[in-house]
């Protein structure tokens, strides 16, 4: 009841004027970044960081926030238009949505991320409101072990991605995490695998991979077809998702907004994971008939419920302890120390205003984002008219812009043309490059946590069994490998039986 | 013996190889033991993974029916890794105007048919866009134009 | 700063940037196009913040664009390594911090002489490692931990963020000093760190004062001494290392500001002139001080002698610890 009236209290700070105008600025600017591929919520948020020094810390706070998870909602528009996944967790988005987009369906994908986004949206502030203290005493409680376990989990997860060979998925997964294990390794300082290149210290870039293999590849194998005349079939469907649709996607959305709210709150790579556990679980757990892979709504409404939950509940380590759960969080933390607020669990009783203010706020972003984004549906299905030849070039100019953005660095640029240059080859013979983008995220953090594991338990392997965080997840991930594994034998096994 | 599966079979050999590469490369980095692992061992464990599964699935090439090869077409991706090259090139030495032109123009000779004016008009537009929303709207750090 | 003036600004620095004048190389009309202000890492850390303050400072007194150029990679070198072959005309600026004094001990080759292809300017900041322990520490001053220390006989551990960076070093000078054995256990950036630090995963962490200070008010973690030779203004309630226990223990983190070498003199001294008045100036010196970072000015000499004792003081302590990253 008591936090019924904080959020009154707080949409009344949340709407006062100065308030409304920034947080349409955060959101705006977010969208914005979201779309370009390369630059992200962190590097504007950094960049404004000084404009935010002359308003009081409530509208600064509001704004940096708008961009934040106003990125999320601009990642999914062009993973869905071009196949480029604008941030990390929008990898997943990619493989439903650009399908639907080829077969004219673009505008309902748009649409349902958009509305997937913004319910996710909504009942996460309300997961924030109530219970924030709570799951953040649970990210807490996540050690190395637990980390380490459910990148396990993920990785085995990461099969079911798959739409093809299940022994090419592994592999590309192993591929993945070869290529992020370049760069330095945390735990003993050794730069692994640059061949003495100080740009590579730091490893392979996820942009220049994604775009490369996401990207430049798919334009080439597009590019190709000498018998298809277009790549979007001209035969436009609805601009916006029908009730249809709404219908279907509905548990969808409620199932991404859960995983995405309790994942979000994990430092590092809880919006990755969400968006794509959300997946995973819907591919399993969906009512058929299913076509995941092909264009399946759900496939898109899921993962973008997920990474705009997981989004907003991020914020909850950093509001209620102090504690960044990743760079923007680290930002924001500081945009908050120079107006001379220590952040932390004194924040909600010192300066209510501020904490449920930016809650409230959050509320009034996503309806924004939601009215921002839907009318653009129909701007961007226009851009897919435009004739492949033109288009084309296009993207390439913002995929190579895009990836010098991240760390003005030249190299990034020679770095898509050699990655561009494997993925053409892997792509032509079948290996999807989706499995290999999860092993390149999760795979160093498995190394790291294990090895750190090993560190603090000096040696003792049982530690992995006792936490219970982390048992549960080994025993989900063999049980996921069982459900993987079981229907393939049974398949072979008729295989074997019929002959 | 016929390799029924020319795909499956090239790709297998291709992970044999990545697999292998890496733990050549990681052979030169301290292994450690299982509790305190050094840098060299997970990639080890990973490669020598990828390059098992890279032979299973070449050795079921010969087993199992599957696709053949498709064709390689050398315009397309030739020109295009050429335009990205250029680009990198021209944005180090000329500047963010020069590197999109040359992008633009270069790539659009990936496809199969070019139209040379509007190639030029789309270099234009992607110019204008480009400095518009990168270096006006977004104050990035980019050089629009060489050192002179 | 309204939207409108960032706007503002933005255009005039399009505009400026399209003109490109070509750059005037003395004090008189310098400078004359938009400056480039290279930090050495990814947006989102301690520097950060610091640099975009000064960089907008320095935008309102010069009248043209100061842009930060977010380089990041290999621990710093690569962006030491742009600025030391760019152009001595004065318009390229480097963050520069401890890292130029370590990096070529800890590399085998860092692509750059920190000592003759930097021109130094002058210091900007610098701030203390804060010796932190979790709330379930038994320690409560240094000397209490050091007891717990020698008594965990090497299964006490520290976290720091990354090999090499200031935290690493602090407790490699601590353990050589105290006489303890600690075991090392590295994270990817601070943050991560904490997370393990606050329920009592590890022991210790040497964190940067901006990003433990704020855990250490608000109780979330025990602060029990500075690693600066004398208390840090902005925590003068917090004691030194040196003082509780181990006389003549220092590190202190620090920021500075370098030019390429060749930049001609009178430049340089316009420079300095500037940045140490901005330094100074009541819009940024509250702000920097806030995030924990103490404002510190130097002349040219007297930076590249500090640089110099840097090198001294470390390199034997690395060479020592035996961290080779490549």
């Amino acid at each position: 009841m008591e936090t019924l009236s904080n959020l009154a209290f707080g949409l009344g700070v949340a709407l006062s004027w100065q308030n409304v105008v920034y947080c349409f600025i955060g959101c705006f600017l977010g969208t914005l970044v979201g779309v370009l591929p390369g630059i992200g919520p962190v590097a504007t948020v950094a960049m404004l960081l000084p404009f935010t020094f002359g308003l009081g810390p409530a509208p600064a706070l509001i704004m940096l926030a708008g961009i934040y998870y106003g990125a999320q909602y601009g990642g999914s528009t062009t993973a869905i238009l071009v196949n480029i996944p604008g941030e990390s967790s929008s990898v997943v988005t990619t493989l439903d949505g650009h399908q639907m987009a080829r077969r004219g369906r673009a505008g309902p994908a748009l649409g349902i991320a958009a509305i997937g986004s913004f319910v996710a949206g909504c009942i996460a502030t309300l997961v924030v409101a109530f219970f924030a203290p709570p799951l953040a005493e649970i990210a807490l409680k996540f050690g190395p072990a637990d980390y380490f376990s459910l990148m396990v989990f993920g990785l085995i997860a990461a099969v079911v991605l798959a739409r093809g060979s299940l022994m090419k998925a592994i592999a590309m997964v192993c591929f993945g995490i070869l290529l992020g294990l370049v760069g330095t390794d945390v735990n003993s300082g050794v730069i692994r695998f640059a061949f003495g290149l100080p740009e590579l210290a730091d490893g392979v870039g996820f942009v220049a991979l994604a775009m490369a293999f996401f990207g430049i590849t798919d334009v080439v194998l597009n590019l190709e077809h000498k018998d298809k005349q277009e790549v979007f079939t001209s035969r436009i469907g609805s601009v916006l998702p029908t009730m249809e649709d709404l219908r279907i996607s509905f548990w969808s959305i409620v199932r991404g907004t859960g995983f995405g709210s309790l994942l979000g709150i994990l430092p590092g790579g809880g919006a990755l994971l969400a968006s794509f556990a959300a997946y995973m679980i819907e591919k399993k757990v969906a009512k058929p008939p299913r076509s995941f892979g092909e264009g399946d709504i759900r496939g898109v409404a899921a993962p973008e419920s997920a990474n705009n939950a997981g989004a907003q509940t991020s914020f909850i380590p950093m509001l209620t302890l102090g504690i960044p759960s990743n760079p923007t969080m680290a930002l924001m933390i500081g945009a908050l120390m120079i107006q001379g607020i220590a952040p932390g669990p004194q924040v909600m009783t010192e300066r209510p205003e501020l904490f449920w203010g930016l809650i409230a706020s959050m509320w009034i972003g996503n309806l924004m984002l939601l009215v921002l984004n839907l009318p653009l549906v129909g701007l961007w299905i226009k851009l897919l008219a435009v004739p492949y030849r033109l288009l084309f070039p296009a993207i390439f100019v913002f995929c190579c812009i895009g990836v010098y953005t991240v760390d003005n660095k030249i190299f990034d640029i020679y770095e898509i043309a050699v990655l561009s240059g494997v993925g053409y080859v892997l792509l032509k013979l079948d290996c999807e490059p989706a499995p290999m983008v999860l092993g390149f995220i999760l795979g160093p953090m498995m190394e790291e946590n294990l090895r750190r594991t090993m560190m603090i338990s000096f040696g003792d392997l049982s530690v992995f069994f006792t936490r219970p965080i982390s048992a549960a997840f080994l025993i989900a991930a063999v049980a996921l490998l069982a459900v993987i594994a079981l229907p393939a034998l049974r398949a072979k096994r008729e295989e074997a039986m019929q002959e | 013996m016929r390799i029924r599966s020319p795909k499956d079979f090239w790709a297998g050999l291709i992970f044999v190889a990545i697999g292998a590469a890496f733990i050549a490369l990681a052979s030169q980095y301290r292994l450690g033991t299982m509790h305190r692992m050094g840098p060299a061992m997970f990639p080890m464990l990973v490669g020598a993974l990828l390059a098992v599964l890279g032979a299973i699935i070449a050795l079921r090439s010969f087993v199992l029916d599957g696709e053949s090869v498709p064709r390689f077409y050398a315009r397309p991706i030739g020109v295009s890794l050429l335009a990205i090259v250029l680009f990198g090139v021209a944005l180090q030495w000329l500047g963010l105007v020069a590197a999109v032109a040359v992008l633009v123009l270069v790539g659009a000779w990936a496809a199969r048919e070019v139209r040379p004016l509007e190639t030029v008009a789309l270099a234009a537009v992607m110019i204008v866009f480009s400095v518009a929303v990168f270096v006006w709207l977004l104050g990035l750090p980019l050089p629009l134009w060489p050192d002179m | 700063m309204q939207p409108s003036r960032r706007r503002f600004l933005r255009l005039t620095a399009g505009a400026v940037a399209l003109t490109a004048a070509p750059s005037v190389a003395n004090a008189q009309g310098f400078p004359s196009r938009y400056v480039r202000f290279v930090i050495p890492f990814p947006p989102g850390g301690t520097a950060d913040p610091v640099a975009r303050v000064l960089a907008n400072r320095l935008s309102e007194v010069w009248g043209q664009q100061v842009v930060v150029d977010n380089r990041g990679g290999a621990a710093g070198n690569i962006a030491a390594q742009a600025v030391a072959q760019a152009e001595p005309d004065g318009h390229t600026f480097l963050l520069g911090s401890i890292f130029l004094a370590t990096n070529p001990f800890l590399f085998s080759s860092v692509g750059y002489d920190p000592v003759t292809d930097l021109a130094p300017v002058t210091q900007v900041g610098a701030f203390p490692n804060l010796m932190v322990v979790p709330n379930s520490s038994p320690a409560r001053s240094v000397g209490e931990f050091i007891a717990h220390a020698k008594a965990g006989r090497g299964r006490v551990s520290f976290a720091s963020n990354g090999i090499g960076g200031t935290p690493h070093l602090s407790a490699e000078l601590f353990k050589r000093m105290a006489g303890v054995e600690m075991l090392h256990v590295p994270y990817r950036g601070g943050g991560p760190a904490i997370n393990d630090l606050i329920p009592g995963r590890v022991d210790v962490l040497f964190g940067t004062l901006p990003s433990t200070i704020p855990l250490a008010r608000t109780g979330t973690l025990r602060a029990l001494a500075v690693t600066s030779a004398k208390r840090a203004r902005s925590a003068p309630d917090i004691p030194t290392i040196a003082e509780s226990g181990l006389p003549g223990f220092e590190l202190l983190g620090w920021n500075a500001l370098f030019m390429p070498a060749r930049t001609p003199a009178d430049i340089i001294a316009k420079v300095h002139r500037d940045t140490v008045a901005a330094l100074a100036h009541p819009a940024v010196r509250p702000k920097l001080e806030e995030i924990g970072v103490e404002v510190t000015t130097s002349t040219p000499a007297e930076l590249a002698a500090y640089l110099q004792s840097e090198m001294a003081k470390w390199g034997p302590i690395i060479r020592q610890i035996g961290i080779k990253v490549d």
